[in-house]
């Protein structure tokens, strides 16, 4: 006897009772045809009429029962029974915002099939979006995202409903399949120029006040044991007298440099301009893929991150990122279009994860020697100076960008409204100017052509000037 | 009827109702990292996959030379709960003919409740009673036959099936649901030529001599009624 005849006959069995179960799944998600009411009624109504009509010799029964008895046998006749399909086509996982987002469905209805009901994103809200009644057929269906904000999300869920004709038949509903999409925080760049830079390395786009090997002249010097002859500068040795009297001279020039630069992002707090709805759990969170229609301090925060980025990688620096609020989320410091890419997404995931930890943590480990600290806070409470403070004592040239909304609105909805108001714009007045008495000048995020203007002074070696005017 | 409007009741708003977003909708991806390029595999560049990862309905893979449609190009829209006003004002019409013919006004009431209900609630049994009641009342007001193609009857005989055909669709679809025109260009030729066969029927009927009808005549008009609710069971069998 052939002992492979059980398993084949086995596996037949099994294979059965795995299409039942998938059958009994299906019949319990919709994913069926069946008939609606509507066929029970037309034929009801048609066959009851045309009988009570005939029975009765009434004429005008059997004439309103007969458009419903011949509609409902016609659906009848072409009911459909194919598997429809609806189905998303692949979207990329992770988006530049700036872009073509324009999402495609598919659709394949099948015969007998009249109307298709799915439901598609809509436009300036996020989330699944509404239902779209469409013609049933075979072809490709194209719409645009719902919502152009950045963040994680659902951009799109084809959940759909067909029906044969009149409605006679219906296939679903079903909950289709869930495409989500990250949208990288948009970047607006600094203007180009010269951002304070702190020299690490000895490649890079800065000039360095070491000697070393860039085009820039440095100085003209008497020739010393260890230079190379093509140093030489020949023309100033023979005016200087050389080979009679006077000594060789060489050129000498300047080192490139780059710069490492952490971001320091405080994810803590996410408040907006209104005092009254601090507290809202109701107002969408920046990063969460909508539209942020308020000004929001992460928000800014992650747009300021983003653009002081990519200023900063476009001069051949290294960027690195750390979350005050979740040290976890550090990027090192890097440079290259991939180190922005890294960067924008490790924005989205530590705007996703806000207010994870109720302090401020940015330990010295993290700091790379010599790297520039931007600390983007709105600054709501001491921790986040004194991290910047320890930063700056440490030796590191430390900027603190306020990204705060402003002017703030007061609570209209309590008598204590301009109290607090009043309250919270002290405290940050003390704070921001305890910061800048530390040297840490302070400046507000308004737009990146503005803080690059600051930027800029602080290259000029007037940082304390900086510091003093940002009071 | 009332199954199919509960599950309707808890179907489109319940089971496909709006999807949470942001950080609280995925909490176990949200601890999960993903590398910038989205690829699952660092330095590879992001790039949106244009293959369909799923065979079509004939088991083959999906047809790249299907139309393309902008959502856009698709139609004039109109909010779906527009279907139940043009409903609505079908009714008025169907219950004012019948008040104009005759009909008792307590009766009349009873039909206005019926056709609310249908408004309301297109999916449940309430078309079906204003279809009967409006037969009622036909028989109500002309208890002897004697006039069976006047003008009440002719509107009866269009607007009790616009309504059948109406409700059925709106009993389908949400009322904040985005309705495009051309959805409904086919249901709209099929109803028109139902229509054109059945009045071509009453024109057949207006020319045909009234009185006793011959019995051979009877017993095939009986057994082809009973025919027609025998192939209707049949093809409601088929699968």
């Amino acid at each position: 006897m052939n002992p492979f005849a059980n398993i084949a006959v086995g596996s037949g069995l099994g294979g059965g009772r795995a299409d039942r179960l998938r059958q009994a799944l299906r019949r319990r998600s919709g994913q069926h045809w069946e008939p609606t009411d509507t066929l029970r009624r037309g034929l009801l109504l048609g066959v009851g009429l045309v009988g009570a009509g005939v029975l009765a010799h009434r004429l005008d029964a059997l004439l309103i029962g007969a458009p419903l008895l011949i509609g409902t046998m016609v659906a009848l006749a072409g009911r459909p029974t194919a598997k429809p399909l609806v189905r998303p086509m692949p979207t990329a996982r992770v988006v530049d915002g700036t872009g073509d987002r324009t999402l495609t469905i598919d659709l394949d209805c099948g015969p007998g099939t009249e109307l298709v009901a799915v439901r598609l994103p809509q436009p300036g809200r996020a989330g699944p979006g509404r239902v779209h009644v469409l013609p049933a057929g075979e072809y490709r269906l194209t719409c645009p995202p719902g919502s152009t904000g950045w963040g994680e999300g659902l951009v799109l869920r084809t959940d759909h409903l067909l029906a044969g004709k009149d409605g006679t038949t219906v296939y679903g509903p079903v909950v289709g399949t869930a495409a989500r999409q990250v949208v990288l925080p948009p970047v607006d760049p600094v203007p180009g120029g010269a951002l304070p830079p702190r020299a690490a390395g000895l490649v890079g786009a800065h000039r360095s006040r070491r000697p070393g090997d860039s085009t820039d002249l440095r100085d003209i010097r008497p020739f010393a044991p260890g230079d190379r002859l093509r140093r030489v500068d020949w023309r100033v040795s023979l005016r200087a007298g050389f080979p009679h009297s006077g000594a060789l001279h060489v050129r000498e020039r300047h080192a490139d440099a780059d710069a490492e630069v952490l971001l320091a992002l405080d994810t803590r707090v996410d408040v907006g301009r209104h005092l009254g709805v601090w507290t809202d759990p109701k107002v969408p969170a920046a990063g969460s893929g909508e539209l942020t229609y308020y000004e929001s301090s992460l928000d800014t925060a992650i747009r300021a991150a983003c653009s002081l980025a990519t200023s900063y990688l476009r001069q051949g620096d290294r960027v690195g990122l750390t979350d005050l609020g979740r040290p976890q989320l550090y990027l090192p410091p890097g440079s290259g279009s991939r180190q922005l890419q890294r960067l924008r997404y490790r924005l989205v995931l530590c705007a996703r994860s806000a207010g994870w930890s109720p302090r401020p943590v940015l330990p010295p480990q993290l700091v790379p020697t010599g790297a520039m600290v931007v600390v983007i806070s709105p600054f709501l409470d001491d921790a986040v100076g004194q991290a910047a403070v320890l930063a700056a004592r440490r030796g590191h040239l430390v900027v603190a960008i306020d990204v705060l909304p402003q002017p703030l609105i007061a609570d209209d909805e309590t008598p204590w409204g301009e109290a607090v108001l009043t309250l919270v714009r002290a405290e940050r007045k003390v704070r921001l100017d305890a910061l800048a008495g530390h040297g840490v000048p302070v400046l507000r995020w308004t737009s990146g052509a503005a803080v690059g203007a600051t930027l800029r002074k602080l290259t000029s070696g007037h940082r304390r000037q900086v510091a003093r005017s940002s009071r | 009827m009332s199954g199919w409007r509960g599950r309707w009741g808890s179907g489109w708003r319940g089971r496909l109702g709006r999807g949470r977003l942001g950080r609280g909708d995925d909490r176990s991806e949200s601890r999960r990292e993903r590398p910038a390029n989205g690829t699952g595999r660092p330095g590879w560049r992001t790039r949106a996959v244009e293959t369909p990862d799923t065979p079509d309905r004939d088991g083959g893979h999906a047809d790249y030379d299907r139309p393309v449609i902008a959502l856009a190009d698709a139609g004039v829209v109109v909010p779906a709960w527009t279907l139940r006003l043009v409903m609505a004002a079908l009714c008025g019409v169907l219950v004012g003919s019948l008040y104009l013919d005759g009909a008792p006004p307590v009766f009349v009431v009873v039909l206005v409740l019926a056709a609310l209900a249908t408004v309301v609630s297109p999916s449940s049994a309430a078309a079906a009673g204003l279809a009967g009641a409006t037969v009622l009342g036909l028989v109500m007001v002309d208890p002897g036959g004697d006039d069976p193609l006047r003008l009440a009857v002719l509107a009866s005989i269009f607007l009790v099936h616009l309504i059948h055909v109406m409700s059925g669709i709106a009993a389908l679809v949400p009322l904040a649901a985005a309705l495009h025109l051309p959805a409904l260009r086919r249901p709209l030729a099929r109803f028109l030529v139902i229509q054109a066969a059945t009045f071509a029927l009453v024109g057949f009927a207006a020319v045909l001599p009234a009185g006793q009808n011959p019995v051979p005549l009877e017993v095939a008009a009986v057994l082809g009624v009973t025919g027609v609710a025998v192939l209707s069971v049949v093809l409601l069998r088929r699968r």
